[in-house]
């Protein structure tokens, strides 16, 4: 499956790692969008249908659990997209609604590969819906 | 008696009085008896009557009768004992010697049909009550006497007569005393109420967890319950009575104790003064003073003074603030995670990314990276470090920054919005470093945990000035506040707020800066809303800031 035309959106803070993301990415063939906060990613998400978003957890003014449930309400078809990233560790509240939700989530620091992987498993059933 | 035996159920251990006997001896007649026996006195009273108006010498017979029955009412309602109807008996002796006597000079008859009734009424009493049988048989042979010595012995009808006499008067005697019943049982209730009451208050005293002392205004102890004699006694057998009470407390100090002395025996009452004192273990206890004035007719007989142990529950206190300081470490260690976990990540990605794309891996990034986890580790190093590992010189900057790092993840979660305006050369203030970034450290917790389930804005600003010799710390919340008349509760470490809100984190906030020298001023509501939390810390001497840069450049070793 080509990664052509696949449009990803990442929604992080550390700018940083959000570069690092895209780059990793777009070299693999996805058109990739950043956005720095929940805001942003709001803003982006109803101008683009994504294939995939990269979520982090933790970030200023709206943050990953209240982007998720306003998609949730608003455009099911991205929360279904979703890919949580977080820095904190196992059995923080965090993951009580990382439980209810049901979503993917990669514990920072995580592997190139294991964010690839992941990341097609949702595309893949993005495909297959 | 019924109402007897109930009573004496509910006091098992009441002291007898006086009047339980006397009431045990008194037998009850029902409400329609007492009637009857009253009809009976009436009779006899309008007998006299008529032959008050038919002889004008029987006023004296009369009046008699009349102090006779007024007599015995009066005895019986003082309630005494059965001597009422013996005193009444002997009156109506009395009053029959006299009637006699007044029949021996005018020569008047009775009604014939008066003796009959005297001797049922003998009969009806003598059933009712068999143990007054010598009473009322003794009163009518003294009556019989009474009439030989005044008419003469041989005449049947005055034998008969007179007998009769003694016994009406004694039925109306038992009559009065069965009409007060009533009344009596009242009086005899609140008696044994009474009784009851003190022995309640005397259990409750005994049982109590609060030492507690009854002294005379001389403080010399007059008893003390079990908690007093183990406070004070610790087993050994030494006698409390006598002893002056606050000789026994050995309070660390006992001239601190004079104005309250001074108050109690003014009539007022001491309450709750903390003290320390040394209990016949040999341990300080703190201890919660009480005194309490009892009045007599406007003077002070006694005091009631109560100690409450409170060294448990300072223990206590302490195993919370143990438990609290446990539960911040575990939000500063997962803030730790997170603020470790986030360059870790960039580290790592980075790495991996350049490997895949072969490029030169970004050094100055890295390295970026590498000192931000080395900050946050050094915040965690001085968080752990203990007092007696730090400094006394804090520079304010740095540990409010190590400070917000820790926490940054908690208020991120909780969406606070974090701004901070700290110009960058502050002053460096005497304080042990350590202790205020705790101090910060859980101000800042307070905070998130007063917001999380905030409806309000959730806003948080940390400004800072120097002040002449002083630096300015004031961090502004837009929460819900604490109410005014929680602020000295929430210092003092004893204040939870019912739904999150400031913990016992702030006592410990005020301890830290109270040691140091510094103040800490909150206001509970701003009119903007939330809590103001201002700290001022005095800047640091000459002499510390030298031992400080000593300590930093690494000449003199600190302990």
């Amino acid at each position: 499956m080509s990664n052509e035309g696949q449009r990803i959106l990442i929604v992080d803070d550390e700018d940083c790692l959000a570069r690092l993301m895209t780059t990793l990415l777009e070299h693999l063939g996805y058109t990739v969008d950043q956005a720095s906060d929940g805001e942003q990613a709001l803003q982006l998400g109803a101008r683009h249908d994504y294939s995939a978003i990269i979520c982090d957890l933790l970030m200023p003014i709206v943050n990953g659990m209240e982007l998720y449930a306003r998609w949730q309400a608003e455009s099911p078809q991205l929360a279904e997209r979703v890919i949580f990233i977080t820095g904190d560790s196992p059995g923080t509240r965090t993951h009580e609604f990382l439980a209810v939700a049901g979503r993917p989530c990669l514990y920072k620091p995580f592997d190139a590969q294991d964010l690839v992987v992941t990341l097609d498993e949702v595309l893949g059933a993005a495909y297959a819906s | 008696m019924a109402t007897e035996i109930q009573l004496t159920q509910l006091v098992p251990e009441a002291p007898p009085t006086q009047r339980d006997k006397s009431s045990d001896e008194l037998p009850r007649f029902s409400y329609y008896e007492t009637q009857l026996i009253l009809l009976v006195a009436a009779l006899y009273a309008s007998l006299i009557l008529m032959q008050v108006v038919t002889r004008i010498s029987y006023v004296i017979g009369a009046t008699l009768a009349a102090i006779a029955l007024l007599a015995v009412g009066f005895v019986v309602e003082r309630g005494r004992s059965n001597r009422s109807v013996l005193v009444g008996s002997a009156i109506a002796l009395m009053h029959v010697a006299w009637i006699s006597f007044a029949l021996y000079f005018t020569g008047a008859l009775n009604s014939p049909l008066l003796p009959l009734l005297y001797v049922v009424v003998i009969i009806y009493t003598l059933q009712r009550d068999p143990s007054q049988t010598g009473l009322v048989l003794g009163g009518a042979l003294l009556a019989l006497f009474s009439q030989f010595l005044a008419l003469g012995i041989g005449d049947p009808k005055v034998l008969l007569m007179a007998g009769g006499h003694a016994v009406p008067l004694t039925a109306a005697s038992w009559a009065v005393a069965k009409y007060m019943g009533p009344l009596y049982q009242v009086q005899e209730m609140a008696i044994s109420e009474a009784a009851e009451y003190q022995h309640k208050y005397q259990v409750a005293r005994e049982s109590s967890e609060d030492a507690v002392l009854i002294v005379d205004p001389q403080w010399q102890v007059q008893e003390a319950n079990a908690a007093a004699k183990r406070l004070l006694r610790n087993g050994h057998e030494v006698e409390l009575t006598g002893k002056d009470v606050l000789d026994l407390l050995q309070a660390r100090n006992p001239e601190g104790m004079a104005p309250y002395q001074e108050q109690v025996l003014a009539g007022e009452v001491a309450s709750q003064v903390p003290l320390t004192i040394i209990g016949a273990d040999g341990q300080e206890h703190a201890v919660l003073f009480s005194a309490l004035p009892i009045s007599e007719d406007g003077s002070i007989t006694a005091i009631q003074v109560s100690l409450r142990d409170v060294s448990n529950v300072r223990e206590f206190r302490r195993e919370i603030k143990h438990l609290e300081k446990f539960a911040a470490a575990r939000h500063v260690l997962s803030g730790v995670g997170h603020s470790l976990n986030n360059p870790l990540a960039i580290i790592r990605l980075g790495i991996q990314v350049v490997q895949t794309l072969g490029q030169e891996p970004d050094q100055d990034e890295i390295m970026h990276q590498v000192d931000r986890c080395r900050a946050v580790l050094r915040g965690l190093d001085i968080y752990t470090a203990g007092r007696h590992n730090s400094s006394f010189v804090t520079d304010v900057n740095e540990v409010l920054q190590q400070a917000t790092l820790l926490t940054s993840s908690q208020l991120m979660m909780t969406g606070v919005q974090l701004e901070v305006d700290v110009p960058p050369n502050l002053p460096l203030v005497h304080a042990d470093p350590h202790s205020i970034q705790r101090s910060f450290v859980n101000i800042l917790t307070n905070v998130w945990e007063a917001m999380e389930d905030w409806p309000g804005p959730r806003k948080l600003s940390i400004t800072a000035r120097p002040l002449s010799e002083a630096v300015e710390i004031c961090f502004r919340d837009t929460g819900p506040g604490v109410k005014p008349e929680e602020v000295a509760q929430l210092l003092k470490g004893s204040y939870t707020a019912e739904e999150g809100g400031m913990g016992l984190g702030l006592s410990v906030v005020y301890d830290t800066v109270q040691h140091a020298g510094g103040r800490v001023i909150i206001s509970p509501n701003r009119q903007e809303g939330g809590t103001l939390v201002k700290i001022i810390l005095r800047s640091a001497s000459e002499e510390d800031i030298q031992q400080y840069e000593a300590i930093v450049s690494g000449r003199v070793k600190h302990r």
